[in-house]
């Protein structure tokens, strides 16, 4: 399984693949969501954990170009936002089970990656 | 105060409000993840692997950036929840410019737009109500980030005037064609309000605020 995270923090996006990794997950970071697309044109990821809110291109749109490059990639969403309308429009893209609030609970994600997993075809879904 | 005023400045102060909890929140979430990250690094060295002291001094050292960075956070945002203490005060323009700068920082970040400041050498002390002036310059910078490119600048002067300041937002580099929208209605009202000049300035797009002591 390879996951990909995508997240403007870097100090935030690095920790947290760090945290994955030690646990025998492949995974990739970038905190630049145009580096992500770039990233996804020779190589699919099984999974792409996004930021909702990102310089440039957000997290809804970058699901976007990233689901035309690789259309079996599944989604994860985290946000720092908790109003009631982003909750909307996040569940609406994605479904509540896949739409995070920061500070994660790494092991709800962790479960999210896992169940995911089980139903994934190994990065090679290229589309 | 006129109701459409204050109505502007609730909704100011709502969207500076959420905008701080957003990057508080985010402090929070990096915080979050490295103590998480010492928590597993120190799993692993009672399970007898090898402890890596170079790591840990980075992921606690990471730590204390990210309380420092949230200080920071909060200490503008007191600053900013004060400014409604007094309704007319004498006020440091350079000072209520780079604050209202680092308010709107976040905004200006998502729209990938750089802002600077040119704070000038000279103190500039004006008359006038702190968070009025500051909800105005919101609205002039809200303006200019609506219509700038990801990539672009916009730059912030403050020039003292004979009675008064000079207060310049606009576009970078100066003389390229830039479209700014007119001044909204509520921009122009707090303008009025405050007594305050808004001159459209063609060179940098954006606009010149005259104010004075008088």
């Amino acid at each position: 399984m390879k996951v990909l995270l995508v997240d403007d923090e870097i100090e935030f996006v690095s920790a947290l693949a760090e945290r994955i990794m030690l646990r025998d997950i492949e995974v990739e970071w970038t905190a630049k969501p145009e580096e992500a697309i770039e990233r996804t044109k020779n190589d699919c990821f099984d999974i792409a954990i996004l930021d909702i809110k990102m310089p440039r291109v957000g997290g809804f749109d970058l699901k976007k170009r990233l689901e035309k490059q690789c259309p079996e990639m599944k989604f994860i969403f985290l946000t720092g936002h908790g109003s009631e309308e982003a909750f909307q429009t996040g569940t609406t893209e994605t479904g509540s089970e896949f739409y995070l609030v920061k500070p994660v609970r790494f092991e709800t994600l962790l479960e999210k990656i896992r169940a995911i997993g089980t139903t994934c075809t190994g990065g090679k879904n290229h589309g | 105060m006129d109701e459409d005023i204050e109505h502007t400045g609730l909704v100011f102060f709502g969207k500076v409000t959420a905008s701080i909890s957003h990057e508080i929140k985010n402090r929070m979430a990096i915080i979050n993840e490295q103590a998480g990250l010492l928590e597993d690094l120190l799993l692993m060295a009672e399970r007898g692997g090898e402890v890596d002291l170079a790591r840990l001094k980075r992921v606690s050292g990471a730590v204390k950036v990210q309380v420092a960075m949230g200080d920071r956070i909060l200490r503008n945002m007191n600053r900013f929840a004060h400014s409604i203490d007094n309704p007319v005060v004498s006020v440091d323009i350079r000072s209520l410019l780079e604050l209202t700068a680092k308010l709107a920082a976040r905004l200006a970040s998502l729209k990938g737009v750089n802002l600077e400041i040119y704070p000038g050498p000279e103190n500039v002390e004006v008359t006038t109500s702190p968070f009025l002036l500051m909800n105005l310059l919101w609205l002039c910078l809200e303006t200019a980030l609506s219509v700038s490119d990801s990539g672009s600048e916009l730059v912030l002067t403050c020039q003292k005037q004979e009675d008064g300041a000079a207060i310049g937002i606009g576009s970078e580099p100066e003389g390229k064609e830039h479209h700014f929208p007119e001044a909204s209605r509520e921009l122009k009202s707090l303008a009025s309000a405050l007594g305050i000049e808004l001159v459209a300035n063609e060179q940098r797009g954006g606009w010149t605020i005259r104010m004075s002591n008088a």
